[in-house]
């Protein structure tokens, strides 16, 4: 499968010049498709057809340090999303790179949506493999400078920008520490 | 937290301790949507820490309360399957100028429900237990995982009605309209 990008006409918009239509290859009909992910499987098979999709799931983010129960969400890039339909609630990514092959820094960006407290345990018991630039760099192009402040990434990577306030240190430490395999709050 | 096992921890505690209480926080909100929780909170009365000590003190299925004192304090409990954290919380830090008690007994009788025979409270409790706290911010990130798994939003409005009674109105309202304003940035855009 390759990935193409098409406009198409909205009602009876008149089409400006600058759209010429997509010529299509003799004797062979295009057929345009659909991602339909309804599964943990479908998504697999996607992922092998080279399309950039990956499924953040309790199992990963568990193995990353931090057990959690939540139901799976659907990372892909922005450009794809009008392509796809699914019951997964979705969780769109700037770089596409980042969807093809996550490391687990883009793993506690994409939880920042579900969890921030989460994303932030992954990044502290994983704090030896942090790739500081990496984290940088992803930080800023996913545009996630004001949610990593929340949560205080830039106390593990103090190059990240620092954009509104942050949760105070003490406050957060305790929210981690009181019980770090488990939640804690009331 | 399945509801199996919240049940199961309540009919030990009914059996066990010997004290009335409210399943609060998480547990709580499990009730309406899944967002995994991993410990079971229970709200309890002020004059309750007392036999509450005495039953955990030497036992082989649960730990003695941990810290020896406080308004929050926990045991984990072992049970078939595995270990379930339990914490008690009695209601001063949530009651503000009226007697902790007085907090218990609003949830007991206006702000819960009970299913098979646990008494649970509404989610407006817990977002108000979390919001009135000092340290609300730390809390703050809970509420948006569960706006995100499915609370309404109209909770947040009852957390603020609930901390009208208690006299907290004013500081719940400021807190609310800060989870709002994450809630705006954190939900994802589509461009």
């Amino acid at each position: 499968m390759e990935a193409t990008v098409a406009f198409t006409r909205t009602d009876d918009d008149r089409t400006p010049s600058v759209f010429v239509p997509v010529p299509v290859p003799k004797g062979r009909p295009r057929t345009a498709f659909h991602l339909r992910i309804r599964s943990e499987a479908d998504v697999a098979v996607a992922r092998r057809s080279s399309v950039p999709v990956f499924l953040l799931d309790a199992r990963t983010v568990s193995a990353l340090g931090y057990p959690i129960e939540f139901p799976s969400e659907l990372v892909l890039p922005r450009w794809l999303l009008s392509a796809v339909t699914t019951a997964f609630r979705i969780i769109p990514f700037r770089s596409e790179t980042a969807v093809l092959r996550p490391r687990f820094e883009d793993v506690a960006l994409a939880m920042l949506s579900v969890d921030a407290i989460g994303a932030r345990a992954i990044l502290e018991r994983n704090r030896d493999a942090i790739d500081p630039i990496y984290l940088l760099r992803r930080v800023v192009q996913e545009q996630v400078e004001e949610k990593a402040t929340w949560v205080r990434f830039f106390d593990l990577v103090p190059t990240l920008p620092k954009v509104g306030r942050p949760i105070p240190k003490a406050a957060l430490a305790r929210k981690l520490r009181n019980n770090p395999t488990r939640e804690s709050h009331p | 937290m399945n509801a199996d096992t919240v049940r199961k921890v309540a009919a030990w505690i009914r059996s066990e301790l010997s004290v009335p209480f409210v399943v609060v926080g998480g547990s709580a909100i499990e009730r309406s949507v899944s967002i995994g929780t991993k410990d079971v909170a229970v709200l309890i009365a002020v004059g309750d820490w007392s036999s509450l000590d005495a039953a955990l003190e030497n036992r082989r299925d649960a730990t003695p309360l941990d810290p020896t004192s406080g308004t929050i304090r926990g045991t984990v409990l072992t049970m078939p399957g595995g270990r379930v954290d339990v914490e008690f919380i009695s209601g001063e830090p949530f009651s503000g100028s009226r007697p902790g008690d007085d907090f218990v007994e609003y949830v007991r009788n206006y702000r819960s429900s009970t299913a098979h025979g646990v008494r649970y409270a509404d989610a407006g409790v817990v977002f108000y237990m979390r919001l009135v706290l000092d340290d609300w911010e730390a809390y703050a990130p809970s509420i948006l995982r569960d706006l995100r798994a499915g609370v309404p939003e109209a909770v947040l409005e009852q957390s603020v009605e609930i901390a009208r009674r208690f006299d907290q109105s004013s500081t719940v309202r400021q807190r609310v309209r800060f989870v709002m304003e994450k809630a705006r940035l954190f939900e994802p855009r589509r461009e």
